[in-house]
């Protein structure tokens, strides 16, 4: 079958193409517009504006990538697209787009969850090929910008937050982090540029609830450390900064891999994820890597693709395939039904 | 104009005990303050108060969050937590929405980064402003009317 995908949550506008026959994927196209250089002036999103660029991004990018993808209307079999959560004011480009095309072409449109779609983005590995094998019970970790949390899977559809963080996002830790030192947005690539090859024990920086027996994080704490630490440093030079941010990074990671491999024993799961933004932080990816290996050897760890985990539509596309295990029917003049919900939930 | 030192956390409670009482519906609860001043902490205990259970977290990258106070002893129903940290126009939160749940006698408005967008808060009439500052380890909550 072949489905197309939109996701508009927030800062990307994404249009992908992606044909799955018998276990056996083939990406025909997946294109992402970015506003990130129109945000970063304002340090951040501005809904206003970026619900307008969607609306400006949406038609030529959707024309291109069923350009790129040598794909007619008429081929596809479902539509798919992202209703929350997210920016409201975003998510309802993508979903009004998607609802118009569904019912023009008459085709079944499917609601996915964004969070999901970062999930499940792990079975993409390549161009095309086979869909990977993830062994259920899986964990996922989702970190991103709005977004950290444990997810445990019994299959695609069968998912469950175990913990969350309890205030500051880990890629918001990030955002605030660097704008303390002064560093400019967006704070994840920003970091950990910095943080390459620098020494992490020179600031001594909390490790918050990574004792406690939940499995929910704090990253609030951390942010408030790293300001009181460099508020205290005479020396603001690139030296000092440099330690910081891989001192604030490790900090970061040693809860993130903590609580993971904790929730993994556990719930005795046989696969561990990474998903989210800020699972294209090298450090993270390697670290975590290791420790499993380390400590659960028998455990298969899997990371996304880099180009799949920040925002896009080919994660949508390959979570809206599972979405239709029980058949298509269900989907069928759904435009009227598929609504934004910028708050749901896993 | 009322002046106190929250010393932990737990002034932040009592502080938030004491507000919470004091609400009636229809107000609009600035904070004013620097990253990690407690802002965010201040919204979770106040949230607490009306029985909320759900996380209160950060609504930095959402821009505003919803909460319903389904205790049926409040007269208030929302509790509407709104971050203009990455904010620069007023204007962008009336495209979020925000307009149904000012003055709303049902809502309970609280605004962090208050200061972005002062003016506009200014103009409307019951607000309680509250500005908290760090020195030397110690957090000063200013009540401004
Ligand atoms: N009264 C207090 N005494 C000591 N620590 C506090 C107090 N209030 C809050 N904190 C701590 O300060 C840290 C930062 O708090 P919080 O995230 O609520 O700040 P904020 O003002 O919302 O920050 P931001 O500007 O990023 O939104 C947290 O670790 C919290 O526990
Ligand atoms: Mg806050």
């Amino acid at each position: 079958m072949i489905i197309l995908a939109i996701e508009t949550s927030c800062d990307e506008t994404a249009v992908a193409l992606l044909e799955i026959n018998r276990g056996y994927f083939k990406v025909l196209a997946n294109l992402v517009a970015s506003q990130i250089n129109i945000h970063k002036k304002y340090g951040g999103v501005v809904p206003e504006v970026a619900a307008r660029k969607h609306l400006e991004n949406m038609l030529p990018i959707l024309d291109k990538a069923l350009k790129q993808a040598k794909v007619t209307p008429k081929q596809i079999d479902a539509i798919a697209v992202v209703y929350g959560p997210g920016l409201i004011t975003s998510l309802i480009v993508g979903v009004e787009a998607a609802k118009t095309l569904a019912m023009v072409w008459d085709k079944p449109l499917i609601p996915v969850n964004h969070v999901k779609a970062h999930i499940l983005a792990n079975y993409l590995k390549g161009e095309q090929g086979k869909l990977e094998d993830i062994k259920y019970p899986a964990l996922c970790l989702v970190v991103s910008g709005g977004h950290t949390s444990l997810v445990l899977l019994n299959d695609p559809n069968d998912l469950k937050t175990i913990g969350s963080t309890r205030d500051d996002a880990v890629g918001e830790a990030f955002d605030k982090a660097a704008k303390i030192m002064g560093l400019g947005y967006p704070g994840g690539p920003i970091i950990s540029k910095h943080a390459e090859n620098a020494d992490k024990e020179d600031y001594k920086l909390p490790r918050p609830m990574i004792h406690s027996k939940d499995f929910d994080f704090s990253f609030s704490g951390l942010k408030t450390a790293v300001k009181y630490e460099w508020e205290k440093e005479r020396f603001k030079d690139e030296k000092n900064i440099r330690k910081m941010c891989a001192a604030f990074q490790q900090a970061c990671i040693d809860v993130l891999i903590a609580k993971t491999l904790s929730a993994a024993k556990h719930y005795n799961v046989k696969a561990i994820l990474l998903g989210g933004g800020v699972s294209a932080n090298r450090e993270l990816r390697l670290q975590l890597a290791a420790k499993v290996k380390d400590e659960l050897p028998k455990v298969i760890f899997s990371q996304p693709d880099l180009h799949l985990t920040t925002d896009n539509a080919l994660m949508v596309a390959v979570a809206a395939f599972f979405e239709t295990q029980g058949g298509l029917a269900k989907f069928r003049d759904n435009w009227k039904n598929v609504k934004v919900d910028p708050n749901l939930e896993v | 104009m009322k002046k106190l030192i929250l010393k932990s956390e737990k002034d932040t409670k009592k502080f938030a005990i004491e507000l919470s009482k004091k609400l009636k519906g229809g107000e609009i609860i600035a904070l004013e303050g620097d990253l990690g001043v407690g802002k965010t902490t201040l919204t979770q205990y106040l949230a607490k108060n009306f029985g909320i259970k759900e996380k209160v977290t950060s609504p930095t990258f959402v821009l505003m969050k919803i909460y319903e106070i389904k205790n049926l002893k409040f007269k208030i129903k929302n509790l509407i937590h709104v971050d203009c940290y990455r904010l620069d126009d007023p204007q962008e939160l009336f495209y979020l929405g925000i307009e149904e749940y000012l003055n709303n006698k049902e809502s309970i408005v609280i605004i962090e980064w208050a200061d972005k967008i002062k003016k506009y808060i200014k103009a409307f009439k019951n607000v309680i402003w509250l500005k908290i500052e760090i020195k030397n380890n110690l957090r000063y909550l200013k009540v401004l009317k």
